[in-house]
């Protein structure tokens, strides 16, 4: 190990990123705290690697984290993260953002300062690559004179931004490719609540927990959307063909507008999503090369008709994973089954139903028919709380009755859903 | 095309190794050569052993190969397979460190130094010092001071 260079050791040190490791790997020898001196990239200062014997408080935590960032040199990854800290002073925070401004490419911060910085003003714009925030606010984007134009992730958790900022924000980030709204709290100027955002280069978005009247997403390059939790009357997408990943997560959407061509989706994954179906049906219709489809937890009243087997079978020829879970009345089950077409491509399979019923063995059953190239299948079946015998005995006839069909197959699990325990897991 | 042809390294104990161009070049220093025209054939690679240079290609190769496959899905046994890649005895794992240095391979660095990365964690200097058998150069005194500027990280 003599002849490693130092600037590898340095390396070394910077893939430990724990202040308190880097700091005791520093006295192996001259070479390693040489390292630690001048080459060291990336720290970290996170609540569970620093109280393990005993907590530092608020004011010793912001000597440690000056001393130490003061030692080195060159800095371009630093993380704070607190868990519970109260607030650390402004005055120590604006230095580790001034020391570090001319070659910080990434920053995490989730403490809140005081008095609050803007720290968007105050960290190094010039080289910032990724930037994850929380429990901050940010206020007053200037157009002219900020930019960003390095940044590739912005990540923003429970910040208070109005929804101005936050599209002026986008608009002097040239390069973004990733953004992540969780829980902001938005302040908003007109009496509707509207979020209006514009990049060219986004490809990925992830919002959670927001809850809007209207929300404008205009991004050509998007691939990847995620929302979670989100509740919009009105959501519009306008891309230009290249999205890939549509997730939906606890969404309910009650005016969705995609000028989008689906095209190029691959993935569909949508669990309690409330949306007008057949419109989403017919959205998705044109997605010849999606490869993943789960519709789960979707609750569907009478006239709304399920997807069927056949359609699927014919709209997505490449699928190759599906998951369903959706509760069918007994007219909707022979709707869904009709037909005969199999899921040629499809090796995995995951199923799930709330609470067992003898309907469900059916589908089941039906299911594995059609997908003659299986090799996996996950069961998600539900028992309710009160376990009644009907329903034990329904879960064991079930359970009977699956063992033989699923003989064939590399990897079964059964889960219990309100548990989650497994309840039965049989492997070929 | 370009990344069809093929080019031969030449370990520092005269072993031959043919390799697809678009491999070779996750090597930005076999890359500088070849596109500066220096590159000579085949490319000599002075102080890596026909043992390394195999295992360096291999790492290569896979990370090539995955970039251009379909499936993302890909990526979990990416990671998997990198785990693995690295299970080898310390001496091979310095080799490994000084070769993709030496050859620019950042990916294949930043793997190799967070496996070291892991090993350190948690052991006292002492243990360091014995793990790598790495002479304690500083004088009591030196070391004395070099605690006590860090003090809270022993306590």
């Amino acid at each position: 190990m003599d002849d490693l260079p130092v600037e590898v050791i340095g390396n070394i040190l910077s893939q430990l990123k724990a202040a308190r490791d880097v700091v005791v790997a520093s006295m192996t020898c001259q070479k390693w705290r040489e390292a630690w001196k001048k080459h060291l990239r990336a720290l970290s200062f996170d609540s569970n690697d620093l109280s393990t014997h005993h907590g530092f408080n608020t004011t010793e935590l912001e000597i440690i984290i000056t001393q130490t960032i003061f030692q080195t040199r060159g800095l371009r990854c630093l993380t704070i993260s607190m868990e519970d800290a109260d607030e650390f002073s402004a005055a120590p925070v604006i230095a580790w953002l001034m020391y570090t401004k001319e070659t910080l490419r990434e920053l995490c911060y989730n403490v809140r300062t005081h008095p609050n910085i803007n720290i968007l003003e105050k960290c190094g714009r010039q080289k910032l690559e990724v930037l994850k925030l929380a429990h901050n606010s940010i206020t007053g984007i200037e157009l002219s004179y900020q930019k960003f134009p390095q940044l590739k992730s912005l990540s923003l958790s429970f910040v208070s931004i109005s929804a101005w900022d936050l599209s002026l924000l986008l608009s002097i980030c040239p390069k973004i490719e990733s953004l992540a709204l969780v829980s902001p709290d938005i302040a908003m100027s007109e009496l509707q609540a509207t979020m209006e955002l514009t990049s060219h280069s986004l490809k990925e978005i992830h919002v959670e927990a927001i809850s809007l009247d209207k929300f404008l997403l205009e991004a050509d390059s998007l691939q990847s959307l995620h929302l979670r939790d989100c509740n919009l009357e009105v959501f519009e997408l306008i891309g230009k063909g290249a999205l890939r990943v549509f997730k939906m997560d606890d969404v309910s959407i009650i005016h969705l507008d995609i000028s989008e061509s689906m095209e190029n989706l691959e993935v569909v994954d949508v669990a309690n999503f409330t949306v007008v179906w057949p419109k989403f049906y017919q959205m998705i219709s044109k997605s010849l090369k999606l490869r993943t489809l789960r519709l789960w937890g979707v609750v569907l009243d009478e006239e709304v008709e399920a997807m069927d087997l056949e359609t699927i079978s014919v709209y997505f020829p490449r699928l190759s994973h599906l998951a369903l879970s959706y509760d069918l009345g007994d007219d909707v089950l022979t709707h869904c089954l009709q037909g005969s077409s199999n899921l040629e491509n499809v090796v995995a399979l995951e199923l799930g139903w709330t609470i067992i019923s003898n309907r469900f063995s059916a589908w089941v059953a039906e299911l594995l028919e059609r997908c003659p190239r299986l090799k996996k299948l996950k069961i998600f079946v539900g028992v309710s709380e009160a376990k009644t015998e009907k329903e034990l005995g329904m879960l064991g006839n079930f359970t009977t009755s699956m063992i033989p069909l699923m003989r064939k197959y590399m990897e079964t699990i059964l889960h219990q859903r309100k548990t989650g325990e497994t309840i039965k897991c049989l492997h070929w | 095309m370009a990344t069809s042809r093929k080019v031969t390294l030449l370990s520092s104990d005269g072993e031959s190794f043919e390799v697809e161009q678009s491999v070779a070049v996750e090597s930005i220093t076999i890359k500088d050569s070849i596109e500066e025209g220096s590159a000579g054939n085949p490319i000599p690679v002075p102080k890596v052993n026909s043992k390394i240079l195999a295992k360096v290609i291999e790492y290569c190769k896979k990370h090539v190969e995955s970039a251009k496959a379909e499936d993302r899905v890909d990526d979990e046994d990416l990671v998997a397979w990198d785990a693995d890649f690295v299970k080898v005895d310390q001496a091979t794992l310095f080799d490994l460190i000084r070769a993709a240095n030496f050859l620019n391979i950042k990916s294949l660095l930043d793997l190799t130094c967070q496996t070291v990365a892991d090993m350190i964690k948690g052991k006292t200097p002492e243990e360091k010092r014995k793990t790598f058998t790495i002479r304690n150069d500083f004088t009591p005194e030196e070391e004395e001071e070099v605690r006590r500027e860090n003090q809270w990280a022993f306590e």
